[in-house]
């Protein structure tokens, strides 16, 4: 299965990947980054929890990687493709219905800010079926509520193969709470990613 | 309907929302119309949550036959997440960089907008007292909501807040302590007092009230990401026209001008700590 159908029959094109990571997360994403095509065009936004340190550094670390633009998007900034999003430290990522990124200081969510459920749920509510979620390695329950919401929305949901992750408890709440689409090793999720982004497998059925 | 069409459709709370809004606005006056989408209606879920409404359109009712239920409301909306010396190195900057420019004024008028609980308007009263310019500014702290503006007005803060206040001074180059503006007793710490003298709390609404004249530097830090870009762009010229030519304006950390039209009539004093300057 590349593509799951929609109920009208025709496939959606994937507009907007979103990953969760915590614990961990940082070798996941670099190891993601390196198996994704070089031109990987579908903008890609990771919820990675970090120390609420003013500059973390973790972009110009990751852009090392890849080819894509690797940045912490500023308010109301808009989506772009080709583009690997990372949320800022101590900040909420949301996506307006607009498609740019709005920036919140509400309260953390579950102790965690940036939350991947907040950033999920809106990103599920704009791009409804045109949305994957990928939730990675991590050592709490965030992005469980958060891969039920994009269900909810008939997106698609990866998980990352818990006896891969370095700490399975993100994943395995993802599988507890949504009922998720793939559960993969990294390379695998990133080889799915790929085939989302291939115009060869755009074509509706 | 084709699945385009109806991704572009809202859904049922999507649009209740919508109308709640519509209705704050003409009912009461309070305009969130043009607040951003995703933040607002994760708020809205939450109040509904919390207070065990069940559907929007129970609470609308509500809301538009009781103006003190409104109100909490509101406080519910805008409720934000503060702290003494947030950001210290934002403290540093204008320690260094603006204090030295508003020393040449005789009397001065700061406008902090969205102070909140008010601990980032103390914080700033703290450091023109230790930067010697205590006794000649003035402070206008204002909020849309009146609760939280009581609660700046007394100054007093849970204990458990305390060492971050102390962390963050630390970080802003500060000549002394910050033990030495406070005192501490009964899990609770309240502020100098003399500080209060210097700080006006008033009610104000960026969104349907007008220019606060003649300041020297405007503070609104993580109000202008609750808002849509056009109202940003609007509120930005409020700021602009509350400027004297010269006068400051501070934002928070993450929040940038570079999107809006008209940003070209500040420039930055320092890009990192989001400290700007009205040039024309």
């Amino acid at each position: 299965m590349n593509q799951q159908e929609c109920s009208s029959g025709l496939i959606k094109q994937v507009e907007c990947v979103v990953i969760g990571a915590s614990s961990g997360g940082l070798d996941v994403l670099i190891k993601l980054l390196q198996a994704l095509p070089v031109h990987y065009q579908i903008p890609t936004v990771a919820i990675l929890h970090q120390r609420p340190n003013r500059s973390s550094g973790v972009p110009d670390m990751l852009s090392k990687y890849t080819h894509m633009t690797v940045q912490e998007p500023e308010d109301k900034q808009g989506i772009e493709p080709g583009h690997f999003y990372v949320a800022p430290p101590n900040y909420h990522l949301l996506i307006d219905p607009d498609k740019v990124f709005s920036l919140s200081i509400d309260a953390p969510l579950n102790f965690c800010r940036p939350s991947i459920d907040m950033a999920f749920q809106s990103a599920a509510e704009v791009y409804r079926e045109a949305l994957v979620g990928c939730v990675l390695t991590g050592a709490n329950s965030d992005g469980g509520q958060g891969a039920r919401y994009i269900k909810d929305y008939n997106g698609r949901v990866l998980v990352q193969n818990p006896k891969q992750a370095t700490v399975d408890s993100m994943p395995l709440a993802a599988i507890a709470a949504a009922d998720v689409d793939d559960i993969l090793d990294i390379e695998d999720i990133a080889k799915r990613l790929a085939s989302f982004g291939d115009p060869a497998e755009r074509i509706p059925s | 309907m084709s699945q385009d069409s109806y991704a572009e459709q809202l859904n049922e709370f999507e649009v209740e929302v919508e109308c709640l809004m519509e209705a704050l606005y003409l009912r009461w006056g309070y305009d969130f119309r043009e607040y951003s989408r995703a933040s607002l209606r994760r708020r809205v879920a939450r109040y509904m949550s919390d207070n065990h409404y069940q559907r929007v359109a129970d609470l609308q009712h509500e809301l538009i036959r009781d103006k003190k239920r409104c109100v909490h409301f509101v406080r519910g909306l805008t409720v934000n997440v503060t702290d003494m010396f947030r950001d210290p190195e934002f403290y540093k900057v204008i320690r260094e960089q603006v204090v030295p420019e508003l020393r040449s004024h005789p009397f001065l008028k700061i406008w902090h907008a969205g102070c909140s609980t008010g601990e980032e308007a103390y914080s700033m009263a703290i450091l023109l007292h230790e930067e010697g310019l205590g006794e000649r500014a003035v402070i206008y702290a204002t909020d849309i909501n009146s609760q939280v503006l009581e609660q700046a007005s007394k100054g007093v803060y849970h204990e458990k807040m305390l060492s971050a206040a102390r962390e963050n001074y630390a970080g802003t180059g500060g000549p002394g302590r910050l033990d030495d503006f406070i005192s501490v007793g009964y899990e609770r710490f309240l502020v100098d007092p003399k500080l209060k003298k210097n700080i006006v709390f008033t009610q104000h609404d960026l969104v349907t009230d007008q220019v606060f004249g003649e300041m020297q530097m405007v503070i609104c830090r993580n109000v202008l990401i609750y808002f849509r870009r056009e109202l940003q762009t609007k509120v930005l010229t409020l700021f602009h026209d509350s400027l004297d030519m010269g006068g400051f304006l501070g934002l928070g950390m993450k929040e940038s001008l570079r999107s809006l039209p008209n940003h070209i009539r500040f420039k930055p004093i320092d890009e990192s700590a989001r400290v700007f300057q009205r040039i024309d």
